[in-house]
């Protein structure tokens, strides 16, 4: 993707983010007579970006950038299962519990980021397991803030 | 009395707690998500079992090693480690990357130091001035303050004014998530009653600066092995040299005062302080165009007045029982529970206390330098561990620290969330530190403009017949002229070229 339809992408957005914001903002009406209301300052904000959107998109008329990303910065396939790693991180922290989960977690994030050369999964299991433990311990024993238990609850 | 506490503070009971606060305070600094105010919190019931000074001690020790921490993993992994180091991050960053790390940890360490010092001895010998004039302070002053700050949007905004101007607005529109100010009415939370406090700064901090850089270390997981070089460093002293101090003397004294003076004033903050004296340095340098690319007046700037923040924060608190930020509000309850009334005759009625918290202050800043200091060879250690292996690590901690913030998934899912939206702006290049900068000074602005002129009578014309604040106002505008200068000169520049 260039540059100029990148600039095109991020105007457009607030564009339309700036008129959500202003028509989110309507209901808000004043409780007493001398105060601004709720509203007033999301709607001043909403006008101001949808004026600085229209200001980029004319810009990036204007412009001719055609510079085009590193493709070795573009490893689609890393991006999409690192966010998958961390989605399903999440989505099973509190039910797995944060034991199960974090060990799961660090395990195979490592072997996503790792490449062919420093791909060691006996070190990525040894390490996976003893910084969740070290992590549990600490919050848990030491500190006195409890981290979920999940399906290890009994 | 100054006897008095010195007997009871140069105590081995009371010295050891120092010592132990230092040195926890530093860790929940150094490790992201965890912050000063989360380790004053923790603590603050085990100071109620001690004695007034051994429990008073503790806390400060605490603050500031929790405020001095935030270095570490400001440099080392450029995650702010709290939000007063968010401006670390942009020169100490570059500076570990090209093996600088040991001297960008040397000398944000040795400037903590002297930003404490400064601040601690204005705390003791001005307080009492300063808090009278900050008692004038009404709303219209704090909304010229608020907008002021707001202009540093145009500096930190990288090569797209526009983009920047953008993304500070949009950090406005998320602060503004929540229960409303003045009125509490709820205000873009469809449905959803997890929204009604609004985002946690430390989620948002922790998604956009941490979980952003680990999805995008996805999607560079070439680079990740190649990139990989441990930090070859050497260090003396501090790593900075005498001709070097020199040079930084301006930019120390203006980043404690920056620091000290941002500290007074309640609700602003060591981040917006660090952040405001990045700008003032960057502005006043010879040589701005290398700011953000590894030069060390930036991590000078910022980890002074951070530090000088906490001496300034403790002036309100102590002569007016005014809590500038959180974590002085903690400490009031500290105060009271021991059965310290803050206020203009505190000196008075508990003058012993007071005289051992400045005491305490001074002892938990040495121990700082030379703890932080001992250490360093460990701390920069951090950078021998393989990314592939220590990013999902700092991940763990990202979801723990959202986790603990307020013990709910929420802000959890919002850290995965933020961090993706992150990656949406690194990817059509927008900068995300005004979005921060916006989203810190969004509500305070609202919340002060409805004050101001509520009790104007909707009139505007306060805001330029009140002396303070005309000159917040008239510095932002001529701030704003310079910088718009400034980019309109380098695009020309660039065009010629």
């Amino acid at each position: 993707m260039t540059e100029k339809s990148k600039n095109y992408i991020c105007s457009v957005f607030f564009l339309i983010f700036g008129a959500f914001l202003y028509v989110q903002s309507l209901p808000f009406k004043p409780i007493s007579g001398k105060d601004l209301g709720s509203g007033f300052f999301p709607k001043v904000l909403a006008v101001g970006i949808i004026i600085t959107a229209l200001v980029e998109l004319y810009l990036t008329y204007r412009s001719n950038d055609q510079t085009k990303d590193d493709p070795s910065d573009n490893d689609i396939k890393g991006g999409v299962l690192t966010i998958a790693c961390i989605c399903a991180y999440v989505a099973l922290y509190d039910i797995l519990g944060f034991l199960i989960s974090t060990i799961a977690y660090l395990f195979f994030q490592m072997v996503v980021l790792s490449n062919e050369k420093n791909r060691n999964l006996k070190q990525f299991a040894i390490v996976s397991v003893l910084s969740a433990i070290v992590i549990y311990v600490v919050f848990n024993n030491l500190i006195g803030m409890s981290l979920p238990d999940g399906i290890l609850e009994f | 009395m100054i006897l008095d506490a010195a007997m009871q503070v140069f105590t081995p009971s009371c010295l050891a707690l120092i010592f132990m606060g230092v040195v926890v305070g530093i860790i929940f600094g150094a490790i992201p998500g965890l912050s000063a105010t989360m380790a004053v919190v923790l603590f603050l019931p085990m100071s109620f079992g001690l004695s007034p000074v051994n429990g008073l001690s503790l806390l400060i020790g605490l603050y500031m090693g929790g405020i001095s921490g935030g270095l570490i993993s400001a440099i080392l992994l450029k995650i702010p480690g709290t939000p007063s180091s968010i401006a670390t991050v942009f020169d100490g960053g570059p500076m570990a990357e090209h093996g600088e790390a040991g001297k960008a940890l040397g000398a944000g360490i040795l400037y903590s130091f002297i930003g404490g010092m400064f601040s601690i001895f204005a705390l003791i010998f001005i307080s009492p001035y300063l808090a009278s004039v900050t008692l004038k302070f009404t709303p219209v002053e704090y909304f010229s303050i608020a907008f002021f700050s707001l202009t540093i949007i145009a500096s930190l905004s990288g090569k797209s004014l526009v983009k920047g101007l953008l993304s500070g607005l949009f950090g406005i529109a998320i602060s503004m998530v929540g229960m409303a100010p003045i009125d509490s009415v709820t205000r873009f939370t469809f449905g959803n009653f997890q929204l009604l406090a609004g985002f946690d700064i430390i989620v948002l901090l922790i998604g956009v600066f941490a979980v952003t850089d680990i999805i995008m270390a996805g999607f560079g997981r070439i680079h990740l092995g190649d990139s990989y070089k441990k930090a070859a460093y050497s260090l003396k002293g501090y790593g900075i040299t005498m001709k070097e101090f020199k040079e930084q003397m301006g930019n120390m004294v203006r980043s404690s005062l920056i620091g000290i003076g941002i500290g007074i004033l309640p609700g602003i903050g060591g981040n917006v302080a660090g952040l405001l004296s990045y700008t003032a340095t960057k502005n006043a340098s010879d040589h701005p165009e290398k700011f953000g690319t590894g030069v060390v007046d930036g991590v000078i700037a910022s980890e002074t007045s951070n530090n000088a923040v906490i001496g300034g924060s403790l002036i309100p608190l102590i002569t007016m029982g005014i809590p500038g930020n959180t974590v002085s509000a903690i400490l009031l309850g500290g105060l009271t529970i021991h059965g310290i009334t803050p206020g203009p005759l505190v000196f008075e009625k508990s003058g012993t206390y007071i005289y051992a918290i400045f005491l305490a202050l001074i002892v938990s800043n040495f121990i700082m330098v030379v703890v932080e200091r001992g250490a360093l060879r460990w701390f920069v250690k951090l950078l021998d561990i393989p990314k592939h292996i220590l990013l999902p690590l700092v991940m763990a901690c990202c979801v723990v620290g959202a986790y603990a913030s307020n013990s709910r998934i929420f802000d959890v899912w919002c850290v995965a969330i933020f961090g993706l939206m992150g990656v949406v702006f690194k990817k059509l290049r927008i900068p995300s530190t005004p979005l921060i900068i916006g989203f810190i000074l969004g509500k305070m602005t609202e919340e002060n403009l409805r004050r101001a002129l509520q009790a104007s009578d909707g009139d505007i014309s306060v805001f330029f017949t009140r002396p303070i604040s005309l000159v917040f106002i008239l510095v932002a505008v001529a701030f704003v002229i310079y910088t718009l200068k400034k980019a309109a000169q380098a695009s020309k520049l660039k065009e010629d070229e």
